[in-house]
């Protein structure tokens, strides 16, 4: 038995390495890795962000914003704490007078680390208002290598072993104190004309991209698939053309065509950026609320000249082959409430037979405006199976109080988080007693439509061919006769054909059977009871013959 | 071009081209509305589309953010990478490669998706090099080959009336001899036959056939000698040139000599029909001899009573830098990216 005196206490610490790893690669695509960069430009309290990808060829990428800008002694302290910030998610942000406050985005200060992911170099100049000086500072990621282990790339340090030997020195020598070094960067001061004294700015510049994210711009990953593959290119002259292209195309897409496009398109969904007015965000349309809510951020991103918005195009909403056929909405909806306050989530969801782009169909949940992953087609791990109706719905939700759920990577959620799990019932609630009951009478009614066509067609039908073959039953009618019930029954001059019988419902595909076995009996080849006991005889055959295998 | 050359975007000779040749074309066709679709060879310095956006004979779409109507194709991916930054916004379409080979070998998928945005109401064809440089042995050149496929699809578009701005490098050794003589032989085919233009061609050079004109100016020979092929080709696709006019440009300081013939012309229908295509370059417009020259003697008595016009670097620039610099920074500086302020560390 060990006692209290005998027990030792240790402090659970971690490697660099591991800071490390996070920074080679914690974000799913490049293009999660650039809304870091443009997070951290909104809080900031930059109103414009643009961005030049090097397309097509992505040798270098440089993002610029508006924002306030930093002072060489505000970056140092930002770079010699990485992680440690004063920003914590949903904290308010003062804008100037005017404009609607913000609330924060970012989370864990590790937004620069996002460059790592990206390139291997980097450059960045800031200048805060009031000031001639700035500083411009070079960053090299060079310290990380990829290294094939089993076929597998990983990520690894140069001189790993010798680096961690030495900071194990360091601590030692210094105590609890020293950080953990992950890298180099050589910070300059920069001074600027007195006329730009009132300038304020930040600018990333990535200078050598990764030959992994170039190939996955470019197409090439997709190539070196499959090399027979005809590469399609279609130049956007906007960005409505744009998300046409997506709508259009998505089984290239599938195929891993126009991956640029599709980088856009994911910051488009991702940033705190406004919907275009078109659709049902338009005056008097019932998501205007919507728009008018995402319209303050005041925040615009322009990527190689195309003006970012949320991902709709005209013709998701002018579509006359798919309509839309319900709007769902919610306002201010409380989903939980901590110490007596409640979060809050507004949303909506629109129902149309296909979602064009597929990739729009599911749920997106924001947080400050900001999408967190993609569009979830499994609804926030809904419960029930609804099958094709998963596919048939889109729709965003914009919930407060979720910081403490999003994972690091910012792009999903801890599912055990007490508010997402909060979140998820509320949506799962309104799913089960709002959403899909609504879908199920639609689809009744668009399918009753059909019907009802088609059970006039096989009146008529009848009708003349009884008068054809001279049958006496030339009055052909549907009634109810119970589902278990014949299908058809012959009075002195009238055909009864039963409604409620699988095959008498007039449902498009039975309507050839219907008509075939009605018209045998109208020419006389088989009586109404001749039809059932044959039915009843194959019903009887088949499942025998099942059984024998 | 030598690398040490002026780049184009600076050049005040080129912006004086911009200004006095392409821009009162431009607006004699149009009335001084903006182009409805222009055809341009992208370069990374935009200046051109950004010049005409900021006459406002280009349209620049503030809602959509592009360029209303603008087709531009770039040498080169990287070209075009260079060029997407330093607009205001998007074109209507661009593609990378090079324009003779998606013209004439129909380079998918580019060919297709540039036909679908014929025709245009002017072309710009800004080309560095030469029209049928010396070391080419084939009878008809990509560029020229290019040029044909070009009317010829603006004629089947049924284009009543476009702008043609078309440059080439033009100086003593550039273009090939046999192609020269071609020319030529153009050239006093329609003397011969055309007392009109022979009366015209005597006022403007004093002399009397093309090879006297040769030895007598390289520059006059080679100006009406290209002209006189472009008004052919155009023939052939039932086009006629309304209006004409030419600049050289000389890079005699940093350029290595290179000269650059500017021409420009005003082109519409004509009514008499197509002809068999020519197998070489002497037999463009051989259906039509003596009519579709009938405007020539208009650029030939102006350049009777006007001259040639040559920029030299060495003599014009400082008062064209004195002229254009301010238009020509401004007109760099803008671009859809915020701009950052300049610093000593750049």
């Amino acid at each position: 038995m060990v006692t209290e005196e005998q027990a030792e206490r240790v402090n659970i610490e971690v490697s660099s390495r591991i800071l490390r790893h996070i920074g080679r690669g914690i974000y799913r695509t490049p293009a999660a890795a650039l809304k870091e960069l443009i997070s951290n430009s909104y809080d900031a309290r930059a109103t414009e962000v643009t961005i030049n990808t090097g397309y097509p060829v992505f040798e270098d990428i440089t993002v610029r914003d508006n924002g306030d800008g930093m002072t060489k002694e505000d970056f140092k302290q930002f770079i010699t704490n990485i992680g440690l910030t004063d920003k914590v998610a949903g904290d308010r942000i003062v804008m100037p007078k005017g404009e609607k406050d913000r609330h924060f985005i970012g989370h864990f200060g590790i937004g620069l680390l996002a460059i790592g992911q990206l390139a291997k170099k980097a450059v960045i100049t800031s200048k805060k208002r009031g000031s001639d000086r700035g500083f411009s500072a070079e960053l090299d990621f060079e310290q990380f290598d990829i290294h094939q282990e089993r076929d597998i790339e990983r990520a690894v340090v140069k001189d790993e072993r010798a680096i961690e030997s030495q900071e194990r020195d360091k601590i030692r020598a210094a105590g609890a104190e020293t950080k953990l070094p992950i890298g180099t960067c050589l910070i300059r001061d920069v001074k600027f004309g007195a006329a730009d004294r009132d300038k304020h700015f930040t600018e990333v510049e990535l200078k050598i991209i990764r030959l992994d994210v170039k190939k996955m711009l470019a197409g090439e990953i997709r190539d070196e698939r499959n090399p027979d593959a005809i590469k399609c290119q279609r130049y956007s002259g906007s960005f409505e053309d744009l998300l046409a292209l997506l709508r259009e195309n998505g089984w290239a897409i599938k195929q891993g065509q126009y991956p640029y496009e599709l980088l856009l398109w994911e910051l488009g969904v991702y940033c705190p950026v406004s919907y275009q007015e078109i659709g049902l965000f338009m005056e008097g349309k019932p998501l205007r609320q919507v728009y008018q809510f995402t319209k303050q951020y005041n925040f615009s991103v322009r990527v190689d000249g195309f003006t970012l918005a949320k991902p709709f195009e005209a013709r998701f909403f002018e579509d006359p082959e798919f309509p839309i056929e319900q709007v769902f909405t919610w306002q201010d909806h409380p989903y939980k409430a901590v110490n007596g306050v409640p979060s809050k989530v507004s949303g909506y969801l629109m129902y149309k037979r296909q979602i064009r782009p597929r990739f729009m169909a599911g749920v997106l949940v924001r947080e400050g405006g900001v999408a967190i992953g993609s569009y979830d087609t499994t609804y926030l791990q809904y419960p029930y199976n609804e099958g094709v109706k998963f596919t048939q719905l889109t729709g965003e939700l914009f919930a407060e109080g979720l910081s403490g759920a999003i994972n690091i990577d910012r792009n999903s959620f801890n599912e055990t988080d007490d508010a997402y799990l909060a979140l998820a019932n509320w949506f799962h609630n309104k799913l089960q007693t709002e959403v899909f009951p609504k879908i199920k009478e639609i689809s009744k009614e668009v399918s009753a439509k059909p019907r009802a066509a088609n059970i006039e067609l096989v009146k008529s039908v009848l009708s003349r061919l009884a008068t054809q073959v001279r049958s006496p039953h030339k009055r052909i009618s549907f009634e109810k006769l119970g589902r278990k019930g014949p299908l058809l029954c012959i009075e002195p001059n009238r055909l009864v054909i039963n409604q409620e019988h699988p095959d008498g419902s007039g449902s498009g595909a039975k309507v050839d059977k219907l008509l075939f076995i009605a018209a045998l009996v109208l020419k006389g080849k088989v009586s109404p009871v001749d039809v059932e006991e044959l039915q009843a005889e194959v019903e009887r055959l088949k499942k025998e013959a099942r059984k024998s295998g | 071009m030598g690398s040490k050359s002026e780049p184009w975007a600076t050049c005040p000779l080129k912006q004086e081209i911009r200004v006095s040749l392409w821009e009162p074309f431009v607006r004699s066709l149009t009335g001084g509305r903006p182009l409805q679709n222009y055809l341009t060879l992208y370069s990374p310095s935009l200046m051109d589309v950004k010049y005409f956006a900021d006459t406002g004979l280009i349209e620049f779409d503030k809602l959509k953010q592009r360029y209303k109507g603008v087709v531009g194709v770039t040498f080169d991916t990287t070209a075009f990478a260079k060029a997407t930054k330093l607009g205001l916004g998007r074109y209507e379409g661009l593609f990378p490669g090079n324009i003779n080979e998606i013209l004439t070998r129909g380079k998918k998928p580019y060919y297709n998706q540039l036909l679908e945005k014929f025709p245009f109401e002017a072309i710009n064809l800004d080309y560095e090099d030469s029209i049928f440089s010396a070391g080419v042995s084939i009878p008809i050149s990509e560029h020229v080959k290019a040029l044909e496929k070009l009317f010829d699809i603006q004629n089947k578009q049924a284009c009543q009336k476009f702008c043609l701005f078309f440059t080439t490098r033009a100086e003593h050794g550039q273009l090939r001899l046999s192609f020269l003589s071609q020319l030529g032989g153009h050239i006093d085919q329609n003397l011969h036959i055309a007392p009109r233009f022979g009366q015209a061609f005597y006022r403007a050079y004093r002399v009397n056939s093309a090879k006297d004109l040769l030895d007598s100016s390289y520059d006059d020979f080679a100006t009406l000698g290209l002209i006189k092929l472009i008004v052919s080709m155009l023939s052939d696709c039932d086009y006629e040139v309304t209006n004409c006019s030419v600049s050289w440009l000389n890079r005699d300081v940093t350029g290595g000599g290179a000269r650059l013939l500017h021409a420009a012309f005003i082109v519409e229908k004509s009514m008499v029909q197509s002809p068999m295509p020519a197998a070489i370059v002497g037999q463009y417009g051989r259906r039509k001899l003596g009519y579709h020259v009938r405007h020539l003697p208009l650029y030939l008595n102006s350049r009777a009573t006007k001259g040639l016009t040559i920029l030299k670097e060495s003599t014009d620039r400082e008062a064209l830098q004195a002229k254009h610099g301010g238009n020509i920074t401004r007109l760099l500086a803008t671009t859809f990216q915020l701009k950052v302020p300049e610093h000593n560390g750049k």
